[in-house]
């Protein structure tokens, strides 16, 4: 071993590691996640042909949330990225996104877009991305399995308790099933808890009126740290997870969380999950060979909408609706270049192609006329749910509250009692936002 | 006159002064290391945030983000699954192992010694993030633990990662470290002179008790830097566990390094989480003040 | 020692196959590893293979996966070669000299050598958000600071074993502190680098956390970054990509084992350096 030798080329390798970080600095870099690869990829391709420039892509497999929050703390984001649209405030309020007012002025589509979701990504008059979609959210549930257990379907839960008696059902009808009941929990898997989650329970836990199934009461400007629905939320998981034991755990806090409980479903060992109106095509990706036809599809899987408490007065059924959007680095270069890669992504062909087969809801009006979008039975199916769908609690702060939702749900996993994890919240969001910016509803 | 900078020997005394600038770069190097050791201590009296106000208008909150790692659920549940973890992977696995094998293997009648000490040296050498995903893939239903042991001993598959997810870390990280105390003691006992042995052999002294009362004094140093390194290092322990077990499930395997990691990049407080630094620098830092007394008492 | 350690028959007999069977055990995991790298069914499960491809291999090399092994060397050498750099220049004046301080200094390195990482990650975050080095020199840079302080330490053991004489019969005639440097200590000192320099190398090359958090594109990305996000990549655990990718990634550590394994020993001997 000549270790002079070795030195000289560690020089080559450091000097040429300088050189090929500034080398890059040209190009567009774009940061998106593996479930939108189908819209940015054929986009990027298009754009590549179109300018000469070159994109640098960077997939994220796991949790693009969180990622992408570290990326932009950390002054590192692509120039153009993909974001959850409920970070928009605080990402304004932190300078992140460039305002994109003068360049959709001149971006014929923009007029497509319906006012609701553009005023989502609007903060103070200026525009700070570009809605992609929207969702609904439901049980799914395994056909096969709940033909093994003798379940009626179309399954109609009407309330909380049939879902347990389901899951129930289910597990001693088929012992090997190690998730009668898929509900996403704890901190690993990030915003997909509170949503897929918490929310989906909450918001049918208790009477709606005065917010009292939410985790803002808007009327008077507080975070509700402490409520009847809350409460009954928490005692759901724990029913679900301690008493009657009707989902294993570790599925949850997997190194691929997604990809495992699509698989997961399609091996026959969840049996109803709380998800995304996406999951009618992206479980069945999830096994790498592409989507089947709609009528495997349908023979594989049903969905029901997710069932209120039963208490008297609360809602039949619940669902919440977020969406992603696409924005442009405040530190980006060349900024121009960067929306003109959002609008190839973006041109009413690739769009409408992408939104048709997604399963999820388009944000603009051209695509929503389309033929593709408007002959989806799947689509038109889960229509009554967008109307009477609701959104999360976004105001500043929303992702803290979010974090400590998670971290209760850890806790009722952990075997705390229901008082235990409410103190616990309470505690976490006087300590952040203070005791006069909380509440407690009786 | 005495000189600020001297030496022994004749030839450095003229050369002392250049000679000694080359300390400089080093110096700057351990000085920023410091730096960031006392702005860890400094964020920690913080409420700075990663993103929003919090993260560009920091205020100052005092002791409150100590006193939360007391009154609020997580740092103390971590500890607890820190001190778990470490004192049996670490002390009792890997140092117990380590210095077993290392014994046993210093007898000459023992065959195939290069093939059993590159097995052990394997799991040492094989990368952390490589070794999670083995054991990742070992555990599950029909991986390796369940198809070759528990199911030929007639339990029905289990998922470890959901039931016994502890254990599972700690078999692996057992698994990944004891080489490293084996190396060690390997090295030490090659130290012990073959007289004192011998000397005790021939007063008749059993094996064990050969063992127990004339090799043990003698690598004791050994022993305790062994069993001080291993601790430290398996305390903030990070990729393994991350990998394999993402803390999960509930807090079950949540390691303070992931309990930091969490708070600071996930939830988003940095100075809570350069709080939960803190307190994992201070008890360290008890192990290394302890650690240091034991040796200048040796010298 | 060695006439000593005699067992009855039996005893060893029972020693030796716990033994065997411990390294079985061992070596288990390892062998599925390489057994889902070469079939073509690959699973999750323990099984023998159906076959045997190369599949899983080349598609390794036709993903991102041949940069970020490049990625890794990069980080790997360029942090062994710094940290040997920096190391060894301070080390030959703290063996040498009498310097102020010098023994507050070691024991701050003794010090700062165990200190968890972890605790210094978010200034580390932080200044490289306002240096804009959250990128491989930026890792390079942290990962020298982190492995600095061991460096040091082994060297400067290294170098109090070197026989002063040599230098001194240099000096009477006539070379320069340069000459000296270059001709007479880095080569009497040269397996001591050596060994600094691999173990350097081998630590970078395994680490996750540092360039986990400070490298934010796909293109930057080393092995051991590439393996965690390749877990659910493409919408699939594929156990022989990850499989072939691990059995990649691990090579260069055991070669550099082979390489070394003579001087391990050496480097163990200065595990429990002091000031």
């Amino acid at each position: 071993m000549k270790l002079s030798r070795i030195l000289a080329w560690s020089a080559v390798a450091a000097t040429s590691v300088l050189m090929a970080s500034t080398a890059v600095q040209a190009d567009v870099s774009i940061t998106y996640s593996e479930s939108f690869a189908d819209l940015i990829e054929p986009g990027i391709a298009a754009f590549q042909e179109a300018t000469g420039e070159n994109v640098i892509t960077t997939v994220v497999p796991g949790n693009l949330d969180q990622r992408i929050s570290v990326d932009f703390a950390g002054g590192a984001a692509s120039d153009v990225v993909l974001f959850d649209s409920y970070r928009t405030a605080e990402y304004s309020e932190s300078n992140f996104l460039a305002a994109l007012n003068d360049q959709v002025a001149n971006w014929s589509p923009w007029a497509d877009y319906y006012d609701s979701v553009k005023s989502m990504l609007t903060v103070g008059g200026e525009v700070r991305g570009i809605p992609i979609d929207t969702d609904v959210r439901m049980l799914w549930y395994s056909k096969a399995l709940f033909e093994k257990a003798g379940i009626a379907m179309p399954w109609q839960p009407k309330n909380w308790n049939d879902v347990l008696s389901a899951a129930k059902q289910i597990k001693a009808a088929a012992p090997d099933v190690q998730y009668p009941f898929y509900l996403p929990v704890g901190s690993k898997f990030g915003e997909a808890t509170t949503m897929q989650g918490f929310y989906m329970v909450l918001l049918g836990a208790d009477t709606p009126e005065g917010d009292r199934n939410r985790l803002r009461n808007w009327g008077e400007g507080k975070w509700i740290v402490d409520s009847p629905a809350i409460r009954a939320t928490l005692g759901f998981y724990q029913d679900v997870f301690i008493n009657e034991n009707l989902s294993a755990r570790d599925l949850y806090y997997s190194p691929d969380p997604w990809g495992d409980f699509r698989r997961a479903f399609l091996d026959g060992n969840i049996a109803i999950m709380s998800g995304g109106s996406w999951e009618f095509t992206e479980t069945f990706a999830a096994n790498g060979g592409g989507v089947p036809p709609l009528a495997q599809r349908k023979s594989v899987m049903g969905w029901a909408p997710f069932p209120g408490s039963g208490k008297e007065g609360a809602p039949v059924s619940t669902n919440v609706s977020g969406g992603w959007a696409i924005g442009v680095n405040e530190k980006a270069d060349d900024k121009a270049s960067a929306f003109k890669l959002i609008e190839t992504i973006l041109s009413p062909e690739n769009y409408t192609r992408w939104v048709s087969q997604s399963g999820k809801l388009t944000t603009r009006r051209d695509a929503a006329v389309s033929a593709s979008y408007q002959q989806d039975s799947y689509l038109a199916s889960i229509a009554p749910l967008v109307a009477t769908t609701t959104s999360r609690d976004t105001y500043p702060g929303y992702s803290m509250v979010s974090a400590f939702i998670q971290q209760a749900s850890d806790s009722i996993l952990e075997g705390r009692s229901v008082d235990e994890v409410v103190a616990e919240y309470k505690a976490n969001m006087i300590d952040e936002f203070g005791e006069d910016a909380v509440m407690v509803i009786k | 006159m005495k000189r600020l900078i001297s030496s022994n020997h004749m030839w450095l005394r003229n050369v002392a002064g250049p000679v000694t600038l080359l300390v400089v770069p080093c110096l700057i190097f351990i000085g920023i290391y410091f730096l960031y050791a006392v702005w860890t201590a400094y964020v920690s009296f913080t409420d700075l945030g990663l993103i929003g106000r919090k993260a560009i208008d920091p205020s100052f909150v005092g002791f409150k983000n100590y006193i939360r790692l007391f009154t609020r659920t997580g740092f103390l549940d971590s500890l607890w699954v820190t001190t778990q973890f470490t004192l049996i992977s670490a002390v009792l696995g890997q140092s117990f192992l380590g210095l077993t094998l290392a014994a046993v293997m210093k007898s000459p009648q023992i065959r195939l010694k290069p093939v059993i000490e590159f097995a052990f040296l394997f799991g040492w050498l094989v990368p952390d993030i490589v070794a999670a995903f083995m054991w990742n893939a070992f555990a599950n239903r029909d991986g390796f633990l369940n198809s070759l042991f528990l199911g030929p001993l007639g339990f029905d598959s289990v998922n470890l990662l959901n039931q016994y997810a502890m254990t599972v870390i700690i078999v692996a990280n057992i698994w990944k470290g004891t080489a490293w105390s084996y190396l060690l003691f390997s090295a030490s006992l090659d130290s012990v002179s073959s007289e004192m042995i011998e000397a005790a052999y021939m007063d008749g002294a059993k094996r064990f008790q050969r063992f127990w009362y004339v090799i043990l004094p003698m690598i004791k140093a050994q022993i305790v830097t062994n069993i001080l390194f291993v601790t430290i290092w398996t305390f903030s322990y990070f990729p393994l566990v991350w990998g394999l077990t993402g803390g999960g499930p509930g807090r079950e395997t949540e390691v303070l390094s992931i309990f930091m990691y969490r708070q600071a990049f996930d939830v988003g407080r940095l100075g809570y989480g350069s709080a939960v630094a803190m307190a994992m620098l201070i008890t360290v830092g008890f192990f290394a003040i302890f650690y240091m007394r034991f040796l200048k008492e040796k010298k | 020692m060695q006439m000593s350690m005699r067992r009855s028959p039996s005893g060893l007999f029972f020693t030796q196959a716990a033994l065997i069977v411990m390294t079985l055990l061992w070596i288990s995991p390892a062998s599925w590893l390489f057994m889902t790298a070469f079939d073509p069914a690959a699973s999750g499960a323990f099984k023998l293979p159906d076959g045997f491809t190369l599949d899983h291999f080349a598609a390794v090399l036709q993903r991102k996966s041949g940069v970020q092994f490049i990625n890794s060397m990069l980080i790997s050498a360029g942090t062994a070669t710094f940290t040997v750099f920096v190391a060894g220049i301070a080390a030959y004046p703290f063996s040498r000299l009498n310097i102020p301080f010098k023994n507050g200094i070691l024991w701050v390195l003794v010090l700062l050598r165990i200190l968890p990482p972890v605790a210094i990650m978010i200034p580390v975050f932080l200044t490289a958000r306002i240096t804009g080095l959250l990128n491989i020199p930026g890792v390079v840079l942290a990962l020298t600071i982190l492995n600095l302080p061991f460096a040091v330490l082994l060297l400067k053991n290294f170098f109090d074993a070197v026989p002063i004489e040599l230098e001194e019969a240099a000096y009477m005639e006539g070379a320069t502190l340069f000459q000296i440097i270059t001709k007479v200590i880095a080569p009497v000192s040269r397996a001591g680098i050596a060994v600094v320099w691999f173990m350097t190398f081998t630590a970078s090359w395994n680490e996750f956390l540092f360039p986990y958090l400070l490298l934010r594109t796909d293109a930057s990305f080393p092995m051991s970054v590439g393996l965690y996000s390749a877990f659910g990549a493409n919408n699939a655990t594929n156990y022989g990509f990850l499989a072939a990718y691990s059995v990649i990634y691990l090579a260069p550590a055991v070669i550099v084992y082979f390489l070394l394994r003579r001087n391990l020993t050496t480097g163990f001997a200065g595990v429990g350096v002091k000031g």
